[in-house]
């Protein structure tokens, strides 16, 4: 059918057809092109973010369930349960605050009634059974324990020590201490302090092993005694120290330059490429109250620019053109000649200009962290304002269509702000390993050492480094 | 400069080299998409969206076969999938077509705007299916994957879509008379 002579007419009508489209099509095109590639620059950036935040929200789930499962999971066969009264198992949602509220004194009186405080995650246990014992060591450190008196009459003898003779050697040095206790009807919770985590996970009552509460803690360990009550043979009055940490990191960039304050600002906005940019830094940070914690440091950074544009230039001209004219002879008839003719012409000429800019600054950020931890991974949230020391700059710059290469030992300031997500793994007790994902909103001063524009930057910065925990 | 140097040149991102072959087949192209396009301001959208995919992808032409009928292929299935984004849903057209002597030899007497109108004028049902078969050189098979239509279909509504052209075409003639 194809070849038949009507489809073949048809073809070779339109085979040549043009229809010119409007003018200044080409720019727009240009212009809607560059603002697709900005955009699709995005995603890979936010994926990243992304893939962080599941991980984050994993932790997370993995905490909330096998909080309540390391309750569910105890399971009391009838032989291992004297006959006493249900009971019923709280537990602490938030432990580290326990450690932070410890009371002074011993005396059940003085002590408010936390069953309200701690019935966030509570399980019913509806077979009758003597004790339980829920344990959790804050980095090997505490253990709560919650128990039913024996009788209502008797919760003056059955305190945290008589607990402790018996679920504990009472005759180790590295005996647990109490930090808490509290008292309702007939259920008690103490909250023991230990500082042997092999001694928490050997814990038998009757039969039953012990299980452990995992929940998110605090990003370094709560530890040390501080002093011993020989009255009760108990360690009391334990604190937390906390520590400084040190980070160490090499930091990956990948930006595109938006130019602003210039007469070309506009023209190499459109040609702004995506360039890669590095540098290096420390920061030190300290814990403030809870998992909040302040940090401040130094980074060295090479931030570059790329911009690839043409500008066009229009020119008149004056072009001599052969033109046929005819003259209409009254004997020869029409008669053809030809004549030299001037036309104006205007000529636009397009020049490709490639500009490259490269800052070398030093940056001061001042922050504030949320860091909170599971297991041996560690989650961070880092804001910070940041300081930025153009030291040195290596600038092209336009001059009457000729590029001039220029370097420049001028210093400028400016501000800049940055949101990172930090995720850790704890090698050991003194190192991790950390990758931070952040976004950076930087401004440079380009005006003022030589360059045709001032430049702004949305950095998609990766930083991979150590952190040491320093005591 | 030849045209293995203006595509080189894209493919380096030269600005001056993508305008010159901008300027060598924008005419062309945009001939291609105001058969497809609903009016001019569409067909220049179909125009810039395909240079943004031919600029962007020039370096996957390997200079086998002819460069035009490349990005031809580019402005065509540029603009089907902007038939599809914009849900302008092929439907079949059951009018039955009067079966008319046609001459061949009025198309030659007829200028090119003429047989663009007509073309542009038709039912959108046999619009894409006359110009991806008769003109663009497409398969049934293809055109009916790209239309996501039966194959089947395609060849009915092709048939009737000549038909209708031919009487357009006849009518038009009777006028010019």
């Amino acid at each position: 059918m194809k070849n038949n002579l009507f489809e073949k007419n048809i073809q070779s009508k339109l085979e040549g057809m043009e229809i010119p489209p409007s003018d200044g099509l080409f720019e727009k095109t240009m212009r809607k092109r560059a603002l697709g590639h900005q955009k699709s620059l995005m995603p890979f950036y936010f994926k990243s973010i992304a893939v962080v935040l599941l991980i984050g929200a994993a932790v997370f789930a993995a905490w909330y369930t096998s909080d309540v499962d390391s309750i569910n999971n105890v399971e009391l066969s009838d032989n291992q349960m004297p006959a006493e009264p249900n009971v019923l198992a709280n537990q602490e949602s938030k432990n580290e605050k326990l450690v932070s509220e410890m009371p002074n004194s011993k005396s059940s009186t003085d002590l408010p009634i936390i069953k309200n405080k701690i019935s966030a995650k509570q399980t019913v246990l509806s077979k009758p059974q003597k004790d339980l014992i829920v344990s959790k060591p804050l980095n090997n450190e505490k253990v709560i324990v919650e128990k039913p008196a024996n009788n209502n009459n008797s919760n003056k003898e059955d305190n945290g020590e008589g607990i402790f003779q018996r679920y504990f050697n009472a005759a180790s040095p590295n005996k647990p201490s109490i930090l808490k206790e509290s008292h309702q009807g007939n259920s008690h919770l103490y909250v023991f302090h230990s500082i042997d985590e092999s001694m928490v996970d050997a814990v038998f009552i009757n039969n039953i092993k012990v299980s452990r509460i995992k929940k998110l803690r605090l990003d370094y360990p709560v530890s040390s005694y501080s002093q011993v009550d020989n009255n009760t043979d108990f360690v009391r009055n334990a604190k937390t120290s906390k520590p400084i940490f040190i980070d160490v990191f090499g930091i990956g960039v990948v930006s595109k330059g938006m130019p602003y304050q210039g007469d070309l600002a506009s023209i190499m906005k459109q040609g702004s490429e995506q360039t890669y940019s590095n540098g290096f830094g420390f920061r030190l940070i300290m814990p403030l109250k809870d998992r909040w914690s302040v940090f401040s440091g130094l980074n060295v950074l090479t931030q570059n620019s790329k911009y690839k544009f043409a500008i066009d230039q229009t020119t008149q001209e004056k072009e001599v053109r052969l033109v046929t004219r005819y003259i209409n002879d009254p004997i020869l008839g029409i008669v053809p000649f030809q004549a030299w003719d001037t036309v104006d012409v205007s000529k636009t000429n397009s020049q490709n200009h490639d500009l490259r800019n490269k800052y070398t600054l030093i940056q001061l950020p001042i922050g504030l962290s949320y860091q909170t931890a599971f297991k041996k991974i560690s989650l961070g949230f880092n804001l910070s304002t940041v300081l930025n020391l153009t030291s040195q700059s290596q600038i092209m710059y336009l001059d009457d269509s000729k590029v001039v290469l220029k370097n420049s030992n001028t210093k400028s300031l400016s501000m800049s702000h940055a949101f990172g997500i930090q995720l850790g793994y704890d090698l050991n007790s003194k190192w991790k390993v950390f990758a931070e994902p952040s976004l950076q909103f930087l401004t440079v001063n380009g005006k003022k050492v030589g360059g045709n524009v001032n430049e702004r930057f949305i950095n998609k910065q990766l930083s991979i480094g150590l952190r040491y925990s320093l005591f | 400069m030849s045209i293995e140097d203006l595509i080189e040149g894209c493919k380096k991102e030269d600005r001056v080299c993508q305008r010159e072959l901008y300027n060598m087949f924008a005419g062309k192209m945009m001939a291609v998409c105001i058969r497809y396009a609903k009016d001019r301001m569409e067909a220049e959208d179909i125009l810039q969206d395909g240079f943004i995919k031919l600029f962007d992808n020039v370096s996957s032409f390997k200079n086998e076969g002819s460069f035009e009928g490349w990005i031809k292929r580019i402005f065509v299935n540029t603009a089907l999938n902007k038939i599809r984004m914009n849900k302008r849903e092929f439907r079949d057209i059951d009018d039955v077509a009067l079966n008319l002597p046609f001459d061949d030899q009025l198309i030659e007497k007829m200028s090119e705007n003429d047989i663009l109108e007509i073309i542009r004028s038709m039912p959108e049902g046999y619009k894409y299916v006359f110009n991806l078969y008769a003109i663009e050189g497409f398969s049934h098979k293809e055109i009916a994957d790209s239309l996501g239509i039966e194959e089947a279909s395609s060849r009915s509504q092709y048939s009737k879509a000549k038909k209708y052209l031919q009487q357009k075409i006849i009518s038009l003639e009777k006028v010019n008379l």
